[in-house]
């Protein structure tokens, strides 16, 4: 018995020498971290909060000023044409058809059923060099206490991206396309978001978004995106393809909104059936 | 007013209602610029298609009007996803099918409509025809809802029965 000790001993020792490398390990590492993340991932997120922002306090570089300058309106946003071009991140996210979010070590992946996109964001990583320009842009992210701060650079050019309000308009509650000014980004364009839960069946989802070429400061979206929980079968996931052909269309190339007489698509519905 | 068979009625007090609901709640592919959110129409006739399918699922209903000809409504639904999460499915309606809809009129007043509910013919009502509010958003009437509790209070002057997105 005595001759085991120093095993013993040793084993021990090896024990706690690795305790403190496995705390040190971030959320998000394990498997077994799912179930002290909080929980994001039961059921699925519906928005009920304006897509479009009506922040309050937007000061414009020399250059956005000029582009607003000659700024005119849309008519409404490129999602609403017959191949439901992407607007890309923040807006797609926000257009009311739920989110759901998935884990794995490593790794979170939030399901965007209104388009049947899905955002793959690494959790405790860092940037790859050169990511390429995409709709989600390249996301990261880590745990601060018990919310996920989202870290997303490498956007493509044409996302769908507001400036801020016209003069006057947009102070709603909910902003319309034609009260938003919309505009390129800049090369080094990133959203950083921080989500939490409110309550249990309650998210919020705040967004800071970082472009020198648009804004003098730190641009902070508001209002705050809110999104309820949907549990059972209201919180399963759905296929999401474009594919009616409406009545209503939107041509982004002319920005103008297209009505059809009913009778007419249902004669061309009913000839291609 | 009366509208060939069509039973128009500008109901719907809540002008408050929306702007904002509307903007949301058709946000999910086009902006709610097309229609008046402030009325509500109500129409009778024959289903001619249900077309499920997104962005928008599509109801087209024959009429008849009192001088013997048809007219074809066009009503936009919400999502496939949303309609199912409110308890409607694809098989709820097919052609030869009577009902009743009622919705919000597109502005120029073609045949066209926002649909907000459907009345079948064995009585059964479908609504929130734009999808569905998440659990937790009051109880609203037919196709409103209202703002989730912990989203803050409205600005003032915004109602408070906001439509949810879909």
């Amino acid at each position: 018995m005595i001759k085991h000790k120093p095993l013993v001993a040793l084993a021990l020792a090896s024990v706690l020498l690795a305790l403190p490398a496995a705390a040190a390990e971030p959320p998000g590492s394990t498997w077994a971290d799912v179930t002290r993340l909080p929980d994001f991932f039961t059921g699925n997120w519906q928005s009920v909060t304006s897509f479009l922002d009506n922040p309050s306090d937007v000061t414009f570089t020399a250059q956005a000023q000029a582009y607003i300058a000659r700024y005119k309106p849309i008519a409404d946003i490129p999602f609403a044409g017959p191949s439901c071009k992407t607007p890309g991140l923040p807006i797609i996210q926000r257009l009311g058809s739920p989110l759901k979010f998935f884990y794995q070590p490593g790794m979170i992946a939030i399901y965007i059923e209104n388009s049947s996109m899905t955002r793959f964001i690494k959790l405790n990583a860092g940037h790859s060099a050169r990511p390429n320009p995409t709709y989600l842009g390249e996301s990261v992210a880590h745990f601060e206490g018990d919310t996920l701060v989202v870290d997303s650079i490498g956007f493509a050019d044409d996302l769908l991206f507001q400036y801020g309000d016209l003069p006057g308009q947009g102070k709603g509650p909910f902003v319309l396309p034609p009260e938003a000014i919309f505009g390129p980004h800049g090369p080094n364009l990133r959203m950083v978001e921080r989500i939490r839960l409110l309550d249990a069946d309650t998210l919020e989802d705040k967004l800071t978004i970082y472009d020198d070429t648009v804004w003098t400061k730190p641009y902070v979206s508001s209002p705050a995106q809110i999104f309820k929980r949907n549990r059972g079968d209201a919180g399963w996931p759905s296929e999401w393809v474009c594919s009616s052909g409406d009545v209503l269309t939107f041509d982004p190339a002319k920005d103008k909104t297209i009505l059809e007489d009913p009778a007419e698509v249902l004669k061309r519905l009913q000839q291609k059936k | 007013m009366n509208t060939l068979g069509s039973n128009r009625t500008g109901i719907v007090s809540a002008a408050l209602l929306l702007a904002a609901a509307a903007a949301n709640t058709a946000s999910a592919h086009h902006s709610a610029a097309p229609f008046d959110m402030t009325k509500q129409i109500t129409v009778h006739g024959t289903v001619e298609k249900w077309q499920w399918t997104n962005p928008h699922s599509w109801l087209y209903v024959r009429v008849d009007n009192p001088d013997g000809t048809q007219v074809v409504w066009g009503f936009e639904a919400g999502s496939t996803g949303m309609l199912a999460r409110g308890g409607w499915n694809a098989a709820d309606m097919k052609a030869g099918d009577k009902v009743t809809v009622g919705a919000a009129p597109e502005r120029s007043g073609s045949h066209v409509g926002l649909l907000n509910q459907v009345e079948l013919a064995n009585g059964r009502i479908l609504k929130a025809g734009f999808g569905a509010p998440p659990p937790g958003v009051d109880g609203p009437p037919p196709g409103a809802g209202a703002p989730p509790p912990g989203a803050g209070a409205p600005p003032p002057g915004v109602p408070t029965n906001a439509r949810p997105p879909r």
